[in-house]
């Protein structure tokens, strides 16, 4: 059963003459450790395509099932709870709550689903740690570095038991080192049996996906494996 | 899963955003803090100014009076008391003689501990009298007998020595002199203090063996409270409209951060919980602040309330609930105003909140029809209010106060309309006001309550300043009484010959006033009448007295001699003795004579001459008295002089009155009120420039960017100046004008039937408050603004 499938999702905006299709007839399906990347120019639909995924937009017409639920038949509470508990999502500016320190934000989703605060705290330094962040838990989001950042948001999107990891070009704010950095923690996260979604401009980064969808006006005009760029071979990327 | 957990989760982000961006709520936190300690100030103000009747009750339910001078009867009488009624404090009177001085000293025994009435006695300095042999006197008293502490005061061939200073507390006017045991053989009354109910009462008191009988009588409690509540309650609810507006503007500029707890899986209750517990927490802060701020003002005005009420109030005397409900009030309005910003953010998509796209703005209030909705239900519900009927009182004041604050997004409107003309910082001052239309509605409104607020208590004190025509005397009187302190209608008898020392003793006080006219003032005496229980304790003598009757009410006159010179002093024409049998200052109503007589008596003459309340307020001619075989005693006198009495001249006349035994009364200057007067209008000045210094900053916080740019091109510091300086002038003069409007077409409404009380409007304060506050806004701002802004590559961090 795959993690994520959409099928035939369409998605618009507006009524009548002024009406705008982002998303239109778009079938798709990422399995458990497989990491997807999502290119096209802008307004292609990339970003609707993602938050539809992410259940934070409804779509207009089609189907969306994450670990087999269909998402449409869930209440509010029931997609945020699916949020909560199986969806990560790292947007490209971050977003980390400012009022919150590394830690915090990392185990408030586990907060907001009940857990008590000293076994999500735990949870939570357990990620850090596993991404290099341990000295910096303490910190507030604006005592971070842009990489810092970004690898906290990720932290916070697989804390917990999630399945699904969506990312919106989360390199996108970050010099070439760190979205290196970031894309091999992506890649780690999907080879820990998480399906991974994310969306990008640069072709370099895409190629470190498994499959990578080209849309364009709202349609899915190529579907194709990565191809394999000259630093695999300096790596011990174990993909086929 | 736990709720409490995610509930815990949301409370901590919550407060971790409140403590990082306070100053962004500091307006609002301002306007609750105030709100609050202004409910808190003014519930424990109506308390202390209700009228009650615990000067004589103290926590008794019930109080048995009666007279007597034999220690026995008293004895059986109290005995039965405590045997039918339980636990019973004992007080007693004794009116003795001040040697010299046609005034008399209430001797009063009683126990500084007692179960009841331990609240109508305090220790001022010294001790309690222990012995016979010792006395402590209020302070009053202590200064019209000479006697401090330490002192030795002769009273009925017994010297005491003062052992200390004591008072009344809950009546500041009430003068004696405390003993530790009644003097022997003097007319005595007796006070029981008691609780028990209207049967025992009515029983003990028929069964009661005492000449002359025994009062009983129960207190009479009059509660300003929870009208002081409601008003509050009122002014909250106007207050939550202004805060919701301050949080929606937070939560808009929250929206971003908002749309990521719900990306991360936060359900809408969660979201909406966030700037509901936000409120909340602002909310306690603010009523912990206005409490204590409330609690420090009392303090500090404390003697001012005394003097005023005439008892003294503590602030832990006022009961718990009265302070406590303003608090809690302001914590539900401001979670309550929080509440709708909440659940529309929650609702927001959370794509579009992740987008930082704002929600569309509040749809138009369509602030002036409902401005003038307001205005109308405020105007028609004061105006038949007559001052007098509460409900539509709390109702009106509620719909001018809402059609004030609902005038200030016009005015802001009208002010960014009217900018175009101005050099560009005023423009980009002014226009950035009309942008963030709802934050400057929300100060503007801010200044305007604050303005109106202390504009209308100054007002309010002028309106209650007497005018030269009222009062309790005019300013060229000097009254000099001799009858009992307690009741003007009872005369101690007196022998010829005290009264023509009397008359000399008048004429030496009236010796410090060359030019004025002393008149002697005489009581018609009538014998018929049944002896007062005052004129029973101290062998006096009832005054004849007129009843008015008009409607329900009855109010009795003493009745005083219309003497040729006296109605020549009221400026009527002594022939109209040959006319009329009576005088009097208002005329109307039904009148007849009280006690046995009870006869009608014709419609009196008016004295359309002055409302002086001390004065005599009804004549009766000699004629009268004479057909009434009635007797003439001497009262007082009257000393009238062509000029206004000076300070010094008043000095001199209490001197010399104090020298020969008398005491005078000249006009209440009410020195109190104008002391009330300029503390509303500094406070009001200080409060308002700390709210415009508040809102300064929360515009400029939303403006940085423009100031960084600004910078940039090349804006030296005196622009910046010049733009904030723009904006507090702005605030100050609408929020001024608006204010002092809206306060005084409030009064005028409210004072409708006696408009002559605003007729002299106290134009010092309110120009102090119309031109200070702007003035001080344009200069404090100008000097204080100078710091140039971070720099424009930095970034603001979300």
């Amino acid at each position: 059963m795959s993690v994520l499938e959409l099928r035939s999702v369409s998605r618009s905006y507006g009524q009548g003459a002024s009406k705008v299709a982002a998303l239109s007839d778009v079938s798709m399906a990422v399995e458990a450790g497989e990491l997807v990347a999502v290119m096209g120019s802008s307004g292609s639909g990339k970003s609707t395509l993602l938050t539809i995924a992410g259940t934070l937009e409804e779509a207009s017409e089609g189907e969306v099932l994450i670990d087999g639920v269909a998402v449409a038949t869930l209440s509010l509470d029931g997609r945020a709870a699916l949020r909560r508990r199986r969806v990560g999502y790292v947007f490209q500016d971050f977003n980390l709550l400012s009022g919150l320190t590394a830690v915090e934000n990392v185990a408030i989703p586990l907060e907001l689903d009940g857990q008590a605060r000293t076994s999500a705290h735990a949870a939570a330094m357990a990620v850090l740690d596993k991404l290099g962040l341990t000295a910096l838990a303490g910190r507030f989001p604006d005592e971070l570095s842009g990489g810092e950042r970004q690898r906290t948001a990720i932290a916070r999107a697989v804390v917990g038991e999630r399945r699904l990891l969506l990312a919106d070009e989360p390199t996108g704010a970050l010099d070439s080192l760190n979205g290196e950095a970031v894309l091999r923690l992506l890649r780690q996260a999907c080879r820990d049996g998480v399906a991974g979604v994310f969306v990008t401009h640069d072709g370099r980064l895409a190629s470190r996906a498994d499959r990578i969808i080209y849309l364009r006006d709202g349609h899915i005009i190529d579907e194709s494996p990565a191809m394999l760029g000259p630093e695999s071979l300096l790596t011990n990327d174990p993909r086929p | 899963m736990s709720r409490t957990a995610a509930t815990r989760a949301v409370a901590h982000w919550a407060w971790r955003m409140f403590r990082r961006d306070w100053k962004g709520q500091a307006l609002v936190l301002a306007l609750l803090t105030v709100a609050v300690a202004v409910s808190s100030y003014g519930a424990a103000f109506g308390h202390a100014f209700a009228p009650n009747d615990q000067a004589s009750f103290g926590s008794a339910n019930a109080r048995i009076r009666f007279t007597s001078a034999d220690p026995a009867v008293a004895a059986t009488v109290v005995s039965a008391a405590r045997s039918k009624l339980g636990t019973v404090e004992e007080i007693t009177d004794t009116l003795v003689a001040i040697p010299g001085s046609v005034q008399q000293l209430d001797l009063r025994s009683q126990n500084p501990h007692g179960v009841f009435g331990s609240s109508t006695l305090k220790l001022r300095a010294g001790r309690y009298p222990i012995g016979s042999g010792d006395i402590a006197l209020t302070p009053a008293m202590s200064q019209f007998l000479g006697a401090p502490v330490g002192a030795t005061v002769t009273l009925d061939a017994v010297t005491r020595q003062v052992v200390g200073l004591v008072e009344n507390p809950t009546n500041l006017d009430d003068g004696f002199g405390l003993v530790s045991t009644p003097p022997a053989g003097s007319q005595t009354r007796f006070t029981l203090l008691v609780k028990a109910s209207s049967g025992q009462l009515t029983a003990f008191g028929f069964a009661a063996k005492v000449p002359g009988g025994v009062a009983v009588d129960t207190p009479t409690y009059y509660s300003h409270d929870l009208g002081v509540l409601l008003v509050a309650a009122l002014g909250m609810i106007v207050v939550s409209v202004i805060a919701l507006t301050a949080f929606l503007v937070l939560a808009q500029r929250r929206v971003r951060q908002l749309g990521m707890l719900a990306a991360i899986g936060a359900t809408r209750r969660q979201v909406r919980n966030v700037t509901v517990i936000h409120g909340l927490i602002v909310g306690v802060i603010a009523a912990v602040v206005g409490t204590v701020a409330s609690a420090i003002s009392w303090t500090a005005t404390s003697s001012l309330i005394a003097q005023a009420s005439g008892r003294r109030v503590s602030w832990d005397s006022v009961p718990l609930w009265l302070i406590l409900t303003p608090a809690l009030m302001g914590m539900v309005a401001s979670a309550v105003a929080a509440w709708w910003p909440a659940r529309a953010m929650a609702r927001v998509p959370v794509a579009r909140a992740l987008s930082n796209r704002p929600l569309d703005p509040p749809r138009g209030p369509q602030s002036a029809v409902a401005a003038i909705g307001a205005l109308t239900l405020g105007a028609l519900c004061l105006r038949f209010a007559h001052q007098r009927n509460a409900f539509l009182m709390i109702i009106g004041l509620a719909a001018m106060i809402s059609s004030s604050l609902l005038t200030t997004p016009l005015a802001i409107r009208a002010l960014t309309a009217h900018s175009r003309r101005l050099p560009v910082t005023g423009r980009l001052a002014w226009r950035e006001l009309g942008r963030n239309q709802s934050r400057s509605a929300a100060a503007l409104a801010t200044v305007t309550m604050a303005v109106g607020i202390s504009s209308a208590a100054v007002v309010i004190t002028a309106a209650n300043t007497h005018p030269p025509t009222a009062g309790n005397l005019s300013a060229r009187q000097i009254l000099i009484p001799a009858t009992d302190t307690r009741d003007p209608a009872v005369v101690p008898v007196r022998t010829a010959s005290q009264t023509t020392a009397l008359d000399h003793a008048a004429k030496q006080v009236a010796t410090t006033l060359p030019k004025a006219a002393l008149i002697p003032l005489s009581l018609a005496i009538d014998p018929a009448a049944p002896t007062s229980p005052i004129a029973q304790a101290t062998g006096g003598q009832d005054a004849a007295q007129a009843v008015r009757q008009q409607g329900r009410r009855l109010t009795s006159y003493p009745l005083y001699v219309a003497t040729p010179q006296l109605l020549k002093a009221f400026g009527i024409d002594p022939r109209q003795l040959d006319h009329f049998g009576y005088f009097a200052i208002d005329p109307t109503g039904t009148w007849s004579l009280l006690y046995s007589h009870r006869a009608p008596v014709p419609q009196p003459a008016p004295l359309h001459i002055h409302t002086y309340t001390s004065l005599p307020q009804v004549l009766v001619s000699p004629a009268v008295i004479e057909g009434h075989h009635w007797q003439m005693v001497r009262a007082g006198w009257l000393l009238q002089n062509p000029t206004p009495i000076s300070a010094a001249e008043d000095r001199a006349a209490r001197n010399l009155a104090a020298q020969v035994g008398l005491a005078v009364e000249t006009r209440d200057p009410q020195a109190y009120l104008g002391r009330l007067r300029w503390m509303f209008t500094v406070g009001g000045i200080a409060i308002t420039l700390a709210v415009i210094a508040i809102a300064l900053v929360l515009v400029r916080i939303q403006t940085t960017r423009d100031q960084q740019i600004l910078t940039a091109v090349g804006a030296p510091s005196r622009a910046r100046r010049a733009i904030a300086a723009a904006t507090a002038t702005a605030l100050a003069t609408l929020g001024t004008l608006l204010g002092i409007t809206g306060a005084y077409l409030t009064l005028l409404l409210a004072y409708s039937d006696t408009l002559h009380r605003l007729s002299n409007p106290p134009w010092p304060a309110l120009t102090s408050i119309a031109l200070g506050i702007p003035v001080l806004a344009l200069s404090t701002t100008w000097f204080t603004t100078s710091r140039q802004p971070a720099s424009i590559n930095r970034p603001a961090i979300e």
